[in-house]
């Protein structure tokens, strides 16, 4: 807690730039410096530690709007109080499933039982609302734009008008940016145009408020060297610098260079992290040098000759410091996380959750209906729409972790009709949704899961006043 | 009153910054850790502790508080949290700042968090002009600063004034 609350202090205190109408502001003054009796006034004897105390018990909303009271208190508020009650616990998360008959991707919101709901639905036109007027009439945002979401920001790019946007859900703003020329290696660039209008080049986002205010997108090109199948064009965009810088990559020898790769990263500590089918983990490091790091994934011992993007696992980061790995084995679930020592990196297992178990599991109070104690089994029985036995048995064979839980120690599973949240700590156990929510295609398998925690941040602080009209 | 602590009932003095003087038991004045601290060290329980930062008034509340919670065993938490939302119902603002400042001089965190989320809790859902008044802030900004800070945290304004 403390570290992290002396590190924003010296982020503000290294010229954090978009705080300079409010600079000359003292840092906190401590209650048992002597700075009792400066006043005869309470709130002389207020001093600000206790101020802070009691503003970060505030809801999110009553907190921001006390930046109006007064400067100081905007100080306060946005590089101390913000900063320290940051990561906000997860919200909920965006299932993102592909739809084979139609070629398409269908996604739903799904939010934490003990959360409130988004203010604003993520698909309906209603978000664009603020767009001018002829990119609002050529951009039907689809979840097959939703490219990504970190820390609270989303990424979309959409193809229609070639441009990316960054959507904060919680304070309804956003930032519109066009994507780097084409370039990378001639020889299919024709190709790799194709496939851009058609279907948008992967890319991720990397974003941390609590290590810089600013966003990066990296952007993974399609175009490949004939001769060198594993080096690539990669491209990151600061909202630092504002601009797309080109970069060349070498993910490594065969067989990583032909395999395909998940299109789904994980931010954690300047790096992403990204599934590779060659049963590989590829470390993308966005600081400094920007070069990858491969390493193998954990032997589970079910390995088939044939793996695809859809029974690799999944990977995910907790409490800012922790990256997991986790695999469906049979009847099981199996975690590793990655461990660093003496420079290299191993996994280690660390927890393995049997299904059958989970079904007997007690539900933490929290859950959906609050007001009584029951185990799973018992709860499920209380949605009529099911079959228990036909349930179990699928629940059994298909439960696997599709995400974690990137603000607690907690990992996502899902079943068929069923979403799951498990506290890997304390064995805590919600049902984030079931068949009684009215999910469509509850029973197919997500294609994507993407982890969504309020961001308070205005898009002032993340380096943009305004949208800017010039983009498009 | 609990057995355990028969045995154990030093009384010590504490004298608020008006000049009243509270005699203490010592298990009472021990939920207080800067207490805790002064007895461990050499401060001897004989003397007068003063507290020149709290007055009597504030200083009543507090070791009413210290006595329910030091007499109360763990196990009745339902009763100990109906007691601390009755002890707080109907304080004003003033003595609420008062109780969060001997509190944290104190050091009696379980005092100090519900004292302060009380505070929360009332000026969640007023004005921010309100608040100003509350705590005694001056409004630095000029108008259109005000303005641009609104703008800025629009989202945060829906539903409120």
């Amino acid at each position: 807690m403390d570290g992290a609350r002396r590190k924003s202090w010296s982020r503000s205190k290294n010229g954090h730039e978009q705080h300079r109408m409010f600079e000359c502001l003292p840092l906190l003054r401590r209650c048992n410096g002597g700075y009792y009796g400066c006043s005869d006034s309470i709130w002389g004897l207020l001093c600000e530690e206790l101020i802070v105390e009691i503003l970060c018990l505030l809801p999110q909303k009553a907190l921001i709007k006390f930046k109006c009271v007064s400067k100081h208190w905007y100080y306060l508020i946005s590089e101390v109080c913000v900063p320290r009650i940051s990561p906000l616990p997860l919200s909920g998360i965006f299932r993102l499933v592909r739809i084979m008959k139609h070629l398409s991707v269908s996604g739903a919101y799904l939010q934490m039982p003990n959360d409130t709901p988004l203010e604003r639905d993520l698909f309906t036109d209603d978000l664009w609302f603020h767009l001018p007027r002829p990119l609002r009439n050529a951009f039907t945002p689809s979840p097959s734009e939703l490219l990504d979401m970190c820390n609270g920001l989303c990424l979309y790019f959409s193809p229609p008008i070639n441009l990316y946007c960054i959507w904060n859900f919680t304070t309804h703003q956003f930032v519109l940016f066009p994507p780097p020329p084409p370039l990378g290696f001639e020889h299919n660039q024709q190709e790799e145009l194709n496939q851009c209008l058609s279907s948008g080049v992967f890319s991720a986002l990397a974003f941390d408020p609590k290590q810089s205010l600013h966003f990066k997108v990296v952007r993974f090109d399609h175009s490949r060297s004939t001769i060198n199948p594993g080096v690539r064009p990669l491209h990151i965009f600061s909202s630092e610098t504002r601009e797309w810088v080109e970069y060349t990559v070498d993910i490594g020898p065969p067989p990583v260079d032909t395999a395909p790769l998940v299109d789904h990263c994980v931010y954690l500590n300047q790096a992403l992290y990204r599934l590779s089918t060659s049963l590989h983990l590829l470390r993308y490091d966005l600081e400094k040098t920007v070069n990858v790091t491969v390493l193998k994934l954990p032997d589970s011992g079910s390995w088939t000759s044939e793996n695809t993007v859809d029974d690799l696992g999944c990977i995910g980061s907790s409490l800012g410091c922790r990256l997991y790995y986790a695999r469906h084995c049979t009847t099981r679930v199996l975690i590793w996380m990655l461990c660093d020592c003496n420079d290299a990196s191993d996994w280690v297992l660390m927890h393995c959750i049997r299904a059958p178990d989970l079904i007997n599991h007690e539900l933490s109070i929290e859950c959906t209906p609050r007001a009584y104690k029951k185990n799973f089994r018992q709860y499920l029985e209380t949605c009529g729409s099911l079959k228990l036995s036909r349930f179990v048995g699928k629940f059994l064979r298909q439960l696997q972790p599709v995400a974690f839980d990137p603000t607690s120690d907690a990992v996502i599973l899902w079943a068929p009709e069923v979403t799951l949240w498990y506290h890997l700590g304390n064995n805590k156990l919600e049902v984030i949704c079931n068949s009684n929510t009215c999910l469509p295609f509850a029973n197919m398998a997500p294609l994507k899961v993407l982890t969504y925690s309020r961001c308070l941040i205005p898009l002032k602080d993340l380096g943009w006043n305004h949208y800017r009209q010039d983009t498009g | 009153m609990a057995s355990s602590i028969e045995n154990n009932n030093e009384k010590l003095t504490l004298k608020s910054s008006d000049g009243e003087e509270f005699l203490v038991e010592k298990h009472v004045a021990l939920q207080s850790t800067l207490l805790q601290n002064m007895l461990d060290s050499d401060c001897s329980s004989a003397d007068v502790i003063p507290l020149p930062k709290i007055d009597a008034r504030t200083l009543a509340l507090v070791l009413g508080y210290c006595k329910k919670h030091a007499d109360a065993s763990s196990s009745k938490q339902g009763e100990l949290n109906s007691f601390d939302s009755e002890f707080l119902k109907d304080m004003d603002m003033g003595a609420l700042f008062n109780l969060v400042l001997a509190a944290n001089f104190m050091e009696i965190k379980g005092l100090l968090d519900i004292a302060a989320q009380k505070i929360a809790d009332t000026i969640k859902d007023k004005p921010h002009q309100e608040v100003r008044e509350i705590f005694h802030v001056e409004n630095d900004y000029t108008p259109e600063e005000e303005a641009a800070v609104r703008e800025e945290n629009r989202w945060a304004f829906e539903g409120f004034p």
